[in-house]
């Protein structure tokens, strides 16, 4: 069965889950819930160069999820989304894995296919972010998205009086981030872990994590990231309060026969909740690529970097609106500073269950 | 190199950290009210922490790393149910990895659905009606007799989940039980004093509380379940207090409490007070007894 068959199976499993009367229903003792989440999202430009360029308003993504328990010690996820791709509709399934925390104590994994559990944002789906579009260092290293592949995924929760969680995985890896062809064989598949720690300053919650990834693809190319991540909130009342969230991330791209290829990057989101309704964050954002040489051999100074405020508000967690400001700067020695500003305006909803989100 | 780097500081530092309690049951609750019963059931035959603070809503907690590290050394959590903690419970749950603490297990207890529930929705219900509980008002732990019944469910549970000590957890059982009849019957005359019998409340929190001691809400400041007060709403109050003779708010002091204000600005004589729905809510307020007595009180005092 090829990629585009399994596409074509999905979708027929999930119309034919989603019009069944008898396993909609609620209390028919399956446990089956339904969630369906529509991000719908407008860019506006405004620098004057490129005034229309980027104008564009619809629904950048559609996801059907499908979860339940399949017996008394597993649980299934189907989820599959549709976005517009070159004024296409693209299907895909974003996860469709079997897991069980009920096993062997502390130990929770999953096989199929999921989102890889490394660093922040790449563990939650889009239309959860607290903003509109992905900052610069992860649309690089993860696309606009996120990771997500076939493999496996262990998680195990370490016996000790702090909270310790190391998560690993091994995937398919015939292809990395977005892609819609079948890949290669890798020569070494992707493998990745995370370590991450919680603490309560101040009976706050701060949560890290430190992940790596590595991939050595079908050419020999050898992609290797290293990254930290750390959330704070503090949540006095029924909504957090302040929300501090940052990731870095470096990343080395390396041939046998050239040199390297190194970039690095960081974003630092701060969000203060008004109320339970409207929150305003301010984002921003960093990225370089290090290894970047002239044809002496000599560095080049370069960065991106980019200011973000949004605003948000929400009637519940099932309906959320944003508007964001986006200002980004390349800079490149010797060269003209390249900036651009648009407007994001940003809509989504949520049909049905909404399962609990992770901290 | 990496990866094996990570793991072996992991190893290291859970051989370094570990330190599970031995002897005493760990008990984990909701809500500081099944805190307290806990502890009073258990005494020191169990080591008992809630996962809400008094001063936090328990319908919307974060499903904190903590608290998964808490579930997965527990013996028993205790829950409300009737999806209370269906936002964040979940994700606790199966994140602690634990099984015998698991939905069906031993080890986990919701007290609510074996008791008589109020205010059950009947029809269909949609999300456009606001938060509302299919199975019921989930605030069962707000009435004193309630309580009690909380009380021998989880003293039958601790005594399965420690048999040789099942005696003294029936007896502490029993004497919370004695004293809750005793108690109710004070408050319900002491409440029957004042003479009021309808207040408005900002959610259903009260619901309960108020069935018990003969009293009723004549109106929510919430006007759906979970929406925050709107000025249509607010409006609505006032007409509708105002024609009930309405002279008390109470309004919990989790949420704010500017719209009672208002309200109490266009109602003759209203009185806005903020109570604790919560052991621990209020300064203190460190028993079940003490936060029933500051109920009590805050509608001995409207009446003065």
């Amino acid at each position: 069965m090829n990629f585009f068959s399994t596409v074509l199976f999905v979708q027929l499993a999930a119309f034919f889950l989603l019009f069944s009367p008898r396993l909609m229903a609620a209390d028919d003792g399956s446990g089956l819930s339904t969630a369906i989440a529509a991000d719908i999202v407008g860019s506006f430009n405004l620098s004057e160069k490129e005034k229309g360029a980027r104008d564009s308003f619809g629904v950048r993504e559609t996801e059907i999820s499908f979860y339940a328990p399949i017996d008394h010690i597993f649980e299934g996820v189907l989820s599959i989304a549709a976005h517009q791709e070159g004024g296409q509709a693209v299907y895909e399934v974003h996860e469709a894995n079997i897991s069980s925390s009920k096993l062997v104590s502390g130990l929770s994994f999953k096989l199929g296919q999921y989102f890889l559990g490394v660093g922040r944002l790449n563990r939650f789906h889009r239309h959860d972010w607290p903003f509109v579009s992905a900052p610069k260092v992860f649309s690089e290293f993860f696309g606009s998205e996120g990771v997500f592949d076939s493999g496996g995924e262990v998680s195990y929760l370490l016996p000790s009086s702090i909270y310790l969680n190391i998560t690993a995985g091994v995937t398919n890896s015939w292809t990395y981030g977005h892609a819609h062809n079948e890949g290669k064989k890798p020569k070494v598949p992707l493998h990745y872990g995370r370590i991450s720690t919680f603490f309560e300053p101040l009976g706050h919650g701060f949560s890290s994590g430190l992940s790596f990834l590595s991939r050595t693809s079908a050419e020999g190319e050898k992609l290797q990231l290293l990254g930290f991540d750390g959330t704070l909130k503090i949540q006095e009342s029924s909504f957090p309060e302040l929300l501090v969230q940052l990731e870095a991330w470096h990343r080395e791209i390396s041939l046998e026969s050239s040199s390297k290829n190194t970039a690095a990057g960081a974003y630092l989101y701060s969000q203060y909740g008004f109320s339970k309704s409207l929150f305003a964050g301010l984002r921003l954002d960093y990225y370089s690529v290090l290894s970047l040489e002239d044809a002496n051999g000599n560095k080049i100074d370069n960065s991106d970097y980019a200011i973000v405020p949004t605003i948000t508000y929400k009637t519940s967690e099932f309906a959320s609106f944003r508007l964001g400001y986006n200002h980004e700067t390349s800079t490149q020695k010797n060269q003209d500073n390249l900036q651009k500003q648009y407007i994001e305006l940003q809509s989504t909803f949520i049909l049905g269950a909404h399962p609990a989100h992770d901290f | 190199m990496t990866f094996k780097f990570l793991i072996s500081v992991s190893l290291l530092a859970s051989l370094v950290f570990s330190n599970k309690g031995f002897g005493a049951l760990q008990v984990m609750t909701t809500t500081e009210n099944l805190k307290a019963v806990v502890q009073e059931i258990g005494g020191a035959k169990v080591e008992v922490d809630s996962f809400s603070k008094g001063s936090q809503d328990p319908h919307f907690l974060e499903a904190k790393p903590s608290f998964i590290l808490k579930t997965h050394r527990a013996d028993l959590i205790v829950a409300i149910g009737l999806d209370l903690e269906v936002a964040w419970l979940p994700k606790v749950l199966s994140g602690g990895r634990n099984v015998k603490v698991m939905k069906g297990k031993t080890g986990y207890l919701e007290v609510g659905p074996a008791l008589p529930v109020l205010e059950v929705p009947t029809g269909t219900i949609t999300r456009a009606d606001g938060d509302v509980h299919p199975d019921g008002n989930p605030h069962v732990d707000l009435d004193p007799i309630r309580l009690s019944l909380i009380g021998e469910q989880i003293s039958q549970r601790l005594g399965v989940l420690d048999p040789k000590n099942k005696e003294f957890f029936e007896k502490n059982s029993q004497a919370l039980k004695k004293r809750m009849e005793l108690k109710t019957e004070e408050w319900g005359k002491r409440i029957a004093a004042t003479g009021i019998k309808k207040v408005v409340t900002y959610h259903k929190s009260l619901s309960y509380f108020l069935d018990r001691f003969g009293m009723k809400a004549a109106a929510i400041l919430e006007p759906l379940p979970g929406v925050p007060p709107t000025v249509t709403h607010i409006l609505s109050v006032i007409k509708q207090s105002s024609e009930a003779g309405v002279k008390l708010t109470l309004v919990e002091n989790i949420f704010d409490d500017s719209a009672a204000k208002r309200v109490a600005k266009e109602v003759s004589g209203m009185k806005v007070v903020k109570v604790p729905i919560s052991v621990g809510g209020q300064k203190g307020i460190n028993k079940v007894d003490e936060l029933f007595e500051a109920l009590v009180q805050a509608i001995e005092g409207a009446e003065k």
